[in-house]
């Protein structure tokens, strides 16, 4: 049983109370301050919080000795909780100005035409405002106004009493049939005439009243409607006795009001301990029908030279105010050990893919050479041994070219590439006439092997080179080693040395100092204190020659490594089969 | 190479800690292979490129020239040797053309007994042991100066002749390790009355080799064919201290060289004497000569560096200078170094002996040149990105797959194994083997995919195109086909045999658990600046409800929406599949200001319904 505080105090605003009932989507209180829809007036909207969560009232519905609020949850409440009720002032404001005017209409029809018999009254209900009167009556609209308008200016008292059924009889001169004799009735009385049962909210002697018109009178088969309207004045949105406003609407005060207003935000901030509260100082000051706006509001009805002064002054104020409450939210998240916010537990995952690590370090690398003007090549993997071998400085019978090394396709003309640097041989026999040349190539690369935990079938090499007049071997030194900086760090520490490789005269190894022993020697570096990184040297006279570019005007550098083991370290992935094969998962 | 630091130091006079000596090889080009260690032996790795460092005196010599110190060279037989008497003599004949010279000596009165110390340490610092005076001076030599030789008994020859042929099918020998190795023609041999005795280049007979009761010897310093050696011994599966120097381009000179430091070591260690046999060398290698300009060598390195310093550094590598003008240097490239090839070895030279470490370092400072990237590889990027967006996990894997009979696949012709003997033709069947391991880790539903490039044999030529594979459940690969396209706002279809169609064609395929598209005709249609819109058209909608036979796919739905109404476009919204039917709620929506629509949706249901036995519910 719910008990219905709105019946006695139809202006109370806030209250609090205990949770009786949770079900899915509604939940009933001990006692509550919400209107359920009922006697044709709308129900209430607004809010209803415990200390860990919210209720969003959406509408209210009497059942059976209880109020069950209907909306949606946010956090949970249990039975027993004490939560805080809050309605929607506006909205029941407006229901009430709407209630009322409805039975002004009825006290001043049935005044004027006393064979009217009431059938029901529609108080917003679907938007829908009338009284509905049994059987086809002419009505005039013209007297029913005047009436109306004479009623609403002699300040009618008007006010809700409990009575029993006989005190009431002898009040009223027309009742409704079948009304309860066992308990007191509540009763709206306007003037000395006119009582009629009613458990809607109403408003009392001396609110404001709203203007009312009367629109139109309906006819129905058999009765007779009269539809009326409620204007809400624009300048007092709301009723002083519900939401606190400036009466007075003179610009001459603003300046006052703008300073209250913030002095008041900071005096009531100190006090407010919880978030609950600081969102109710939130929608009170900066609520769609806050203070500041309704300020904002006003501000239409000034003059020019006010909009202009004061309109800047208000936005101001609205963005200190904003910025007070949200220093107050981070401030009670962060002090408050018994906030409702526990921001040491972990979220969900949002699951999402994984680039394979190879792409990634590929990206890293291939930003770094985009960034000093290299274009990304790629060529194929099924290659001629023209391109993989012959260009390259490397004829028919030389060691490096071994059968058994190589895996064919077709021998001895077609075979997987053995290296990226079959692709500079493309790309410089392509380019030969268009150049000069800057270029990097990751790509996949074969040998016939079975697979281990050090070596696949396949492995990734990343190329570069560059061809242009002028190119020398230091400026391979150069490159090499801001690359390594980018790789490894500023303080990467690089051992240059000759090194022979058939594509390249002169050619040039690349070590790096061993990063576990500064280069005294462990078991990361074999005790050599450095780890090789690449080979790299000026492209070969006899390379150069072979794809078409003149030896004597163009020179060019070309590196290449392998990918594999850097990735492989970066990553902590020990065995290169689990890199490439089934055995890598995501997480 | 292994290099007993006592024996290094015959040579060179170095006062340099271990560390430091071999800090200096590795500038030069030996670097430390193995670790460093209290043997005294430096183990340095070997390119293939210098046959002359296979040898102690060409590792001293570029030593030497990088400390700047001199080289003492070995001591040799100076007199004048006597010729074999023609009695004596044992004849050669070669039959093979893959000797390009076969030099012999008779060792006469040979003592055959224990090495002497020295010699024995050496060796075993090297780690070769040490069998008796005879073979290891032949050995000591070989590691010495890098050229092999070979002893054998003349007593025991079958003939006194020696005929360089090659073997037959099924001919055997049993070498000197008393392993039998069955030869082929394609190995040429050694041999004396008609019986071979040593496996030419590779290894001895056992036949033929010198023991304590040999007293004459017939010692050999031969020059083969390097890829001949290379290509047998790698058969055979023999891989020795012999073989690793003949599989390199040794210099047919080297032979005189060594066989005369054998002499002096035969002749004052086992007392022999010395005889020249016959010297087999058809075509005599004549000395090459070349040009070093300077300019080349600033074009290189941009150093410049001291006239004084290039001739000191040639010099010391043994380069004769035969004449100079003011920019360059005419140049007899030393027979040893069989690598140079071009004049840009020789500023190779220069630079390593001037130490790498020397060479500065300047940035690039020609104009960026114009950017050659193919727009499919950016664009193969973006797709990557746009799928791990959905979740999906990018795999790499073996291009090289088991042969599975397929149409086109290309087969590799010497596959180590058989589980990787052809080439992909499509992602999809590794990525199911990854999917799988997926499952067996308990991670359910997984979205896979790969770019890389798969290959098909065409009756011409052999295919290879670069492809996108997405792997999963259907729902999975429905959704993510569909997203994907959204994003690069390409319109396309599935038809009924589940290709994948834009206008211009049939670009991929779906499959009930993958799809693949080839990326090079997907990014034709790719419309890079898509679904932003800044001004928003109408937004009325139409939900048509379709209830069709399980017969009808999707596909006819669309084709007949098509044909009728191409003003519509149009999506599922829902569809649920039944016993019996499938349920489609379809959103179909139009261009602005488009009128007809009322009457043209009645018109589609009622062909809908003629056509494909459709009902509407709407």
């Amino acid at each position: 049983m719910t008990e219905a505080r709105y019946l006695s105090d139809s202006t109370l605003a806030k209250v609090s109370a205990k949770v009786d009932e949770v079900g899915k989507d509604f939940i009933i209180l001990d006692r509550t301050i919400f209107y359920p829809q009922g006697g044709g007036q709308p129900s209430d909207k607004g809010i209803i919080r415990s200390a860990s969560a919210e209720f969003r009232v959406k509408s209210v519905e009497y059942n059976g000795g209880n109020i069950k609020h209907i909306g949606a949850f946010k956090g949970i409440f249990n039975i027993g909780d004490a939560v805080e009720l809050e309605i929607d002032q506006d909205l029941r404001l407006k229901h009430t100005q709407w209630h009322t005017a409805g039975h002004l209409v009825d006290l001043v029809a049935r005044d004027q035409y006393q064979e009217l018999i009431p059938v029901r009254g529609m108080h917003g209900i679907g938007k829908k405002l009338f009284i509905e009167y049994e059987g086809r009556h002419s009505l005039d609209t013209g007297i029913l106004t005047s009436k109306l308008k004479e009623l609403v200016n002699s300040n009618p008292t008007i006010k809700t009493q409990f009575v029993s059924l006989d005190e009431l009889k002898s009040m009223a001169n027309w009742l409704p049939a079948k009304l309860p004799s066992s308990k007191k009735l509540r009763v709206l009385s306007i003037g000395e005439s006119y009582h009629i049962p009613d458990g809607g909210t109403q408003l009392k002697t001396g609110d404001p009243i709203w203007p009312i018109s009367i629109t139109n009178i309906e006819y129905t088969d058999n009765s007779t409607l009269i539809h009326y309207l409620v204007t809400q004045p624009v300048s007092k949105k709301s009723n002083a006795s519900i939401l606190p406003t400036y009466t007075t609407s003179s610009a001459a005060n603003l300046d006052q009001q703008i300073k209250e207003t913030s002095d008041n935000v900071i005096s009531e901030l100190t006090s407010i301990n919880t978030q609950s509260d600081l969102d109710i100082l939130y929608i009170k000051y900066l609520g769609k029908k806050g203070i500041v706006n309704n300020l904002m509001k006003d501000l239409q009805g000034y003059t020019l030279e006010d909009k202009k002064k004061y309109g800047p002054l208000l936005n101001e104020l609205k963005k200190s105010i904003e910025s007070t409450i949200e220093t107050k939210k981070v401030e009670l998240i962060t002090s408050n050990s018994k906030s409702n916010i526990d921001l040491t537990i972990p979220g969900v995952i949002i699951p999402t893919g994984r680039l394979h690590p190879t792409t990634t370090i590929i990206r890293e690398m291939n930003e770094f050479f985009r960034y000093l003007g290299f274009s990304i090549g790629e060529g194929p993997e099924l290659e001629d041994v023209e391109y993989n071998f012959r260009r390259l400085n490397l004829p028919e019978g030389h060691p490096a070219t071994d059968l058994q090394d190589s895996l064919f396709v077709d021998e001895p003309q077609y075979l997987m590439r053995t290296h990226t640097s079959s692709v500079e041989t493309r790309m410089l026999s392509q380019y030969h006439d268009q150049l000069p040349l800057r270029v990097v190539v990751p790509g996949k690369c074969y040998r016939n092997e079975t697979n281990s935990a050090t070596n696949t079938s396949f492995f990734y090499q990343y190329q570069g080179f560059v061809v242009d007049k002028g190119i020398t071997i230091q400026h391979l030194k150069d490159t090499l080693t801001k690359f390594h900086k980018f790789l490894f760090g500023d303080d990467v520490k690089l051992r240059f040395r000759y090194k022979y490789y058939p594509e390249v005269s002169p050619g040039m190894g690349v070590d790096m100092q061993c990063r576990f022993c500064s280069g005294a020697g462990c078991s990361v570096c074999k005790y050599r204190g450095f780890i090789e990184v690449l080979g790299s040297g000026m492209i070969h006279y006899n390379t150069m020659k072979a794809c078409g570019i003149d030896p004597e005007v163009y020179t060019g550098y070309a590196f290449g490594m392998g990918l594999d083991r850097l990735v492989m370290s970066k990553y902590g992935i020990k065995d290169i089969r689990k890199l490439y094969g089934g055995e890598l998962t995501y997480l | 190479m292994k290099i007993p630091l006592n024996w290094l130091k015959d040579y060179v006079e170095t006062t340099k800690s271990p560390r430091e000596i071999a800090m200096s090889f590795t500038q030069l080009g030996l670097m430390l292979d193995k670790p460093l260690d209290d043997t005294g032996v430096l183990d340095l790795e070997h390119r293939m490129d210098r046959s002359d460092w296979l040898s102690i005196i060409g590792c001293a010599r570029d030593f030497a020239a990088f400390e700047n110190i001199k080289l003492k060279y070995p001591l040799s037989s100076t007199n004048k040797l006597s010729k074999v008497k023609p009695s004596e003599m044992v004849e050669i004949t070669v039959n093979s053309p893959h000797v390009r010279r076969f030099n012999t000596r008779l060792v006469k009165n040979v003592k055959v007994a224990e090495s002497p110390d020295w010699l024995k340490h050496r060796l075993t610092a090297y780690g070769i042991k040490s069998i008796n005076n005879v073979v290891d001076i032949t050995n000591y030599v070989m590691v010495e100066l890098g050229q092999p030789m070979h002893a054998q008994d003349t007593a025991k020859l079958k003939k006194r002749e020696i005929t360089l042929r090659a073997a037959t099918k099924g001919e055997k020998i049993k070498t000197i390790l008393g392993t039998t190795v069955s030869l082929d023609p394609d190995i040429f041999v050694l041999s004396s009355g008609g019986e071979g005795t040593v496996i030419g280049g590779i290894v001895g007979g056992i036949d033929t080799s010198v023991n304590k009761d040999t007293t004459e010897i017939i010692l050999d310093a031969g020059n083969y064919d390097q890829s001949v050696i290379r290509k047998n011994s790698r058969r055979l599966k023999i891989i020795n201290e012999t073989v690793s120097r003949y599989d390199k381009f040794l210099h047919p000179n080297l032979c005189e060289i060594a066989l005369d430091r054998a002499t002096y070591l035969l002749e004052s260690i086992a007392g022999a004497t010395v005889y020249t046999n016959v010297d087999y060398y058809p075509m005599r290698v004549k000395p090459v000569n070349m040009n070093l300009t300077y300019k080349r060598l600033k074009t290189l390195s941009g150093m410049d560096l001291a006239i004084k310093d290039i001739k000191r550094i040639l010099t010391a590598l043994e380069y004769q200078i035969v004449d100079e003008t003011k920019d360059s240097l005419k140049l007899v490239i030393p027979y040893f170094r069989t690598d140079v090839e071009v004049e840009d070895d020789v500023v190779a030279d220069i630079l390593r002996i001037n130490d790498y470490s020397n060479i500065p370092t300047s940035p690039l400072t020609t104009p960026v040149p114009t950017d050659i990237t193919p727009a499919v590889l950016l664009f193969e990027e973006y797709l990557r990105d746009l799928l791990v967006a959905q979740g999906a996990h990018e795999h790499i894997t073996a291009s090289l797959v088991k042969e599975s009979d397929s149409e086109g696949e290309i087969l590799l012709s010497n596959a180590l194994s058989t589980d990787q003997n052809a080439l992909r033709i499509s992602l999809a069947p590794k990525l199911r083997e990854i999917n799988s391991n997926y499952s067996k880790h308990k991670i359910s539903d997984p979205l896979l995919f790969e770019i890389g490039k798969v290959f098909k044999k065409l009756e011409t030529n052999y295919q290879e195109v670069s492809e996108l594979t997405v792997y999963g459940s259907l729902d999975r690969i429905q959704s993510s086909i569909s997203t994907l396209m959204h994003q690069l706002g390409i319109s396309y279809v599935i038809n009924n045999k589940g290709e994948i169609i834009i206008e211009s064609g049939r670009i991929g395929q779906i499959t009930p658990d993958s799809y693949t598209l080839d990326t090079a005709s997907l990014i034709k249609r790719y419309r890079k600046y898509t679904g932003i819109v800044s001004e928003f058209e109408h937004n009325i909608k139409r939900d048509i409800s379709l209830v069709a036979p399980t017969t009808v796919s999707y596909y006819d739905i669309t084709q007949i929406i098509k044909s009728t109404s191409p003003q519509f476009t149009y999506q599922p919204k829902e569809v649920t599949r039944l016993k019996d039917t499938i349920n489609y709620l379809l959103t179909l929506t139009w261009p602005q200001g488009y009128q007809i629509v009322d009457t043209e949706i009645e018109a589609l249901l009622t062909l809908l319904k003629t056509k494909l036995k459709i009902t509407s519910k709407s």
